[in-house]
């Protein structure tokens, strides 16, 4: 199924703002096609750790591998061109520019691999995302929360990213709305993309993914098949609220 | 000798009060006082016309002026107080050229572009005229040392906390329940009565006063003092004061020893150098060569 | 009354081009460019060199103007701002405003105080209707038009247009969808110095020009960008429209050397009652 997705892999990682660091040495592999959800409670460590894959902190120690490529050294916009595509938790759409253009600017930037026609790729996103098909002349900042998501993911999809990485999708919207994102997710996973996501709603995130990863205070303290991070006692006492 | 430097140290000093009303505003409270000459002239022409037009004792003009001034840069401050300091800027940028264009048209009223003349000095009767500019300075540095003190008490003063408090975070003042908009424009008012001050030394001591006297430029010199004593550092102004008011007034000098140099040339030159010397020190040198007294967190005065 | 809308249109189209600029730079960089004034005198100066010291045709001198200011608009970022990105808004604010006393300065040192002209032929006005329209105007109105139109063709339909609004929308969004924001500074202030220098041109054209003319306009600029919304350059253009009827309708009533105190008051108006502008939405502010 997967023809196009990379893996990604993270090798003692140690990254933090200046002074202590926040993560302390963290290790995982996403395979290609798959979908990796890390949970852990606040503080833990999850947003400095999508950050580092992305870029946004560069690490003092350990290896983020996309495939074979080492791309610790790349800036977040060569790694947008080498094939990652990130969705941000807030603030993910320009709201003052249509739907549109907002997937305009998906690829207005980044290289598309492979080249294809623009209204070719517009098609083959907007089957994913049916919902914003009609709203395509609307500004996006008049969408709701849950159309909003969707419109940052199609953008992000726009230039067919090997690896897609979502920070917390299901944060601020109602559980209706968060059940069919995650609908979407494996969806979009289906289509050959790798799918990295840090996410508050430990059910349901791990319940749509493949595999999991526990962070606490900065270390990776399970990780595995998400079926067998929710069969875990511990894991249910902690996050599941008992049962 | 003597009387230039008289003449020399009394520019310094109404130039300092200047620089220690804008480091009051923006230095520690964030507000860009762009306007700063406008207030200055107020102060000027208030206090001129109060003594020439009805004949009122000068320190009592001096006084309405100062009072007159604070009052107005408070009400100039409340147009765009509830907005970012960005608003700020242009109000009391356009408030000073409304200001200006006022006094110049309004002849009835400012004598316009003839100007103000014939404006008594304090003790005026009761010193004689070759003491006078004696007793104008001995009144001008007493009135800086005033200012400089309780400039100093502010600075010191949980009040003064929270303005750098409010310059540097406003959203945290506010959230704990301080009232942003109280402190910014106390701190405007106070900075417009020291402007006040200084521009009725400026009537007393040129005697008369025109529109053209107050230009833009005076802002600019205040912004370049308050750059380089460092903003929030009031010993630092008031040095930085002394030290530009000498090299600017001492490179009038210039003229006649460089050929070709002309009055107008060296003005322009002058402004040349002010302009990029605020910008290459706000880029090399942002906190200026004094330095803000560190004080306890704004936090512990924001408890009590 | 007809005449008065031809004259208001008329200061209303020349303000448009600098108000553009201001609200276009305070978009992308939040930050009020006070040396937006210098950039207007000094397009206005190098377009008269080019046009009387160099006889070169007007229309010739205006583009060198444009270009030249524009240039000078990115060297002063690369030389300037781009130091101080990390700085507050305040501190750029000061440091533009030594730009423009810098500028306005080396202006005054080469040309000296006195208002100049350009060497352009005279014209005899049109009449329509009652309403005597000078060539001058109709240059303006077809000037101001004509680069309008471009800028809106650019912003709308182009990738360097979306890629400018996208960074002034949502600047972090922006990075991560790979536009490089240097790149889009140099030339939002490219076209920054370029509307600014044409403005120039126009008032030289319609009056005469003089070292001190960009900073008459500062407060009118600033009105007429705060009265669109500052942070939505297009309704800037709509805000200088209003702005000059406003100013030129006051002279009905108020001596004309009071348009500034119009301005003002306006201004001043529009801070206490609706601070986003005329046409702009509501935004977040502190």
């Amino acid at each position: 199924m997967s023809v196009t997705a990379k893996s990604l892999t993270a090798t003692g990682l140690v990254a933090g703002y200046g002074g202590q660091p926040v993560l302390r040495g963290v290790s995982f592999t996403a395979h290609a096609g798959e979908i990796l959800t890390v949970v852990g409670p606040n503080g833990s460590g999850k947003s400095t750790l999508i950050k580092t894959v992305l870029g946004l902190i560069r690490p003092i120690e350990g290896r983020i591998l996309l495939d074979e490529e080492d791309i610790t050294p790349l800036s977040p916009s060569q790694r947008a061109n080498a094939g990652i595509g990130y969705v941000p938790q807030e603030a993910n759409v320009f709201p003052n520019m249509t739907v549109l253009e907002n997937l305009r600017l998906g690829v207005d930037f980044i290289q598309q691999r492979p080249a294809k026609r623009f209204d070719r790729r517009l098609e083959e996103v907007l089957d994913l995302f049916p919902e914003i098909r009609p709203k395509l002349s609307t500004r996006a900042g008049l969408l709701s929360g849950g159309q909003r998501q969707m419109v940052a993911m199609a953008s992000a999809l726009m230039p067919e990213p090997f690896l897609l990485a979502l920070d917390e999708p299901s944060a601020g919207l109602s559980p209706r709305n968060a059940e069919l994102l995650f609908k979407i997710i494996s969806r979009i996973a289906r289509t050959g993309v790798t799918l990295f996501l840090i996410e508050q709603n430990t059910r349901l995130g791990l319940g749509a993914s493949d595999t999991g990863l526990v962070l606490v205070s900065g270390e990776v303290k399970l990780s595995g098949t998400a079926s067998d991070i929710l069969g875990n006692p511990a894991i249910r006492r902690l996050y599941l609220g008992g049962a | 000798m003597i009387p230039y430097l008289i003449a020399t140290l009394s520019v310094v000093v109404i130039f300092t009060l200047a620089g220690l009303a804008l480091n009051l505003q923006w230095g520690m409270g964030g507000l860009v006082n762009f306007g700063l000459f406008g207030f200055y002239m107020l102060g000027a022409y208030i206090c001129g016309l109060l003594v020439v037009r009805w004949g009122l004792n000068p320190l009592v003009a001096m006084t309405l002026a100062i009072l007159t001034t604070a009052a107005i840069s408070a009400l100039v401050s409340l147009i765009s107080i509830r907005l970012s300091e960005d608003y700020l800027a242009i109000v009391t940028l356009g408030f000073a050229e409304c200001i200006r264009l006022f006094i110049s048209y309004e002849d009835w009223l400012t004598f316009g572009t003839l100007g103000v003349s014939g404006i008594t000095r304090p003790f005026a009767g009761l010193v004689s005229a070759q003491w006078s500019d004696l007793a104008f300075i001995i009144l001008a540095i007493s009135a800086l040392c005033v200012v400089y003190v309780v400039l100093s008490l502010v600075s010191a003063s949980p009040f003064g906390r929270l303005m750098r408090a409010t310059r540097d975070d406003p959203d945290i003042v506010g959230s704990l329940g301080r009232s942003v908009l109280t402190i910014r424009l106390r701190s405007f008012a106070l900075g417009g009565a020291i402007l006040g001050l200084a521009g009725s030394l400026h009537a007393f001591y040129y005697g008369y006063i025109d529109p053209t006297q107050f230009t833009p430029i005076i802002t600019a010199y205040a912004f370049m003092a308050v750059v380089v004593g460092g903003r929030g550092s009031n010993p630092g102004v008031l040095l930085a004061a002394f030290v530009l008011v000498f090299v600017l007034e001492g490179s009038r000098f210039l003229v006649d020893y460089v050929p070709g140099l002309d009055g107008a040339t060296l003005a322009s030159l002058r402004l040349i150098a002010v302009g990029t010397a605020l910008v290459v020190l706000l880029i090399i040198k942002p906190a200026g060569f004094g330095r803000e007294r560190p004080t306890v967190r704004a936090g512990s005065d924001l408890k009590n | 009354m007809g005449q008065l809308l031809v004259n208001g249109l008329t200061t209303g189209l020349i303000l448009a081009l600098p108000a553009l600029a201001l609200a276009l730079s305070f978009s992308v960089l939040r930050f009020a460019n006070y040396a937006i004034g210098s950039y207007v005198t000094v397009g206005a100066f190098v377009t008269w060199w080019a046009n009387v010291a160099l006889a070169l045709p007007f229309w010739v001198a205006a583009i060198i103007g444009s270009v030249a200011v524009a240039s000078l608009a990115v060297s002063i970022d690369a030389l300037v701002y781009r130091h101080m990105r990390e700085r507050s808004g305040l501190t750029l604010l000061v440091a533009s405003m030594g730009v423009a006393i810098a500028l306005e300065n080396v202006v005054r040192l080469f040309a000296g105080n006195s208002p100049r002209s350009f060497d352009v032929p005279v014209a005899r006005p049109q009449r329509f209707f009652d309403i005597r329209v000078n060539q001058e105007q109709l240059i303006i109105l077809i000037t101001v038009l004509g680069a309008l139109i471009l800028v809106w063709l650019v912003f709308r339909f182009t990738r360097l247009g979306r890629a400018m609004r996208a960074v002034a929308d949502n600047a972090a969004l922006a990075s991560v969808r790979g536009i490089a924001r240097g790149r889009v500074i140099a030339v939002v202030w490219a076209l920054s110095g370029g509307l600014s220098a044409l403005a120039g041109v126009l008032i030289g054209l319609d009056t005469s020009i003089e070292p001190q003319m960009g900073w008459n306009y500062l407060l009118p600029i600033f009105t007429a960008a705060i009265l669109g919304g500052i942070a939505s350059p297009m309704a800037a253009v709509a805000g200088a429209l209003v702005l000059g009827m406003a100013e030129e309708v006051s002279t009905l009533f108020l001596p004309p050397h009071y348009r500034m105190i119009v301005a003002f008051v306006i201004m001043a108006a529009l801070l206490m009652l609706r601070p986003w502008g005329l046409f702009g939405t509501k935004w977040v502010q502190r």
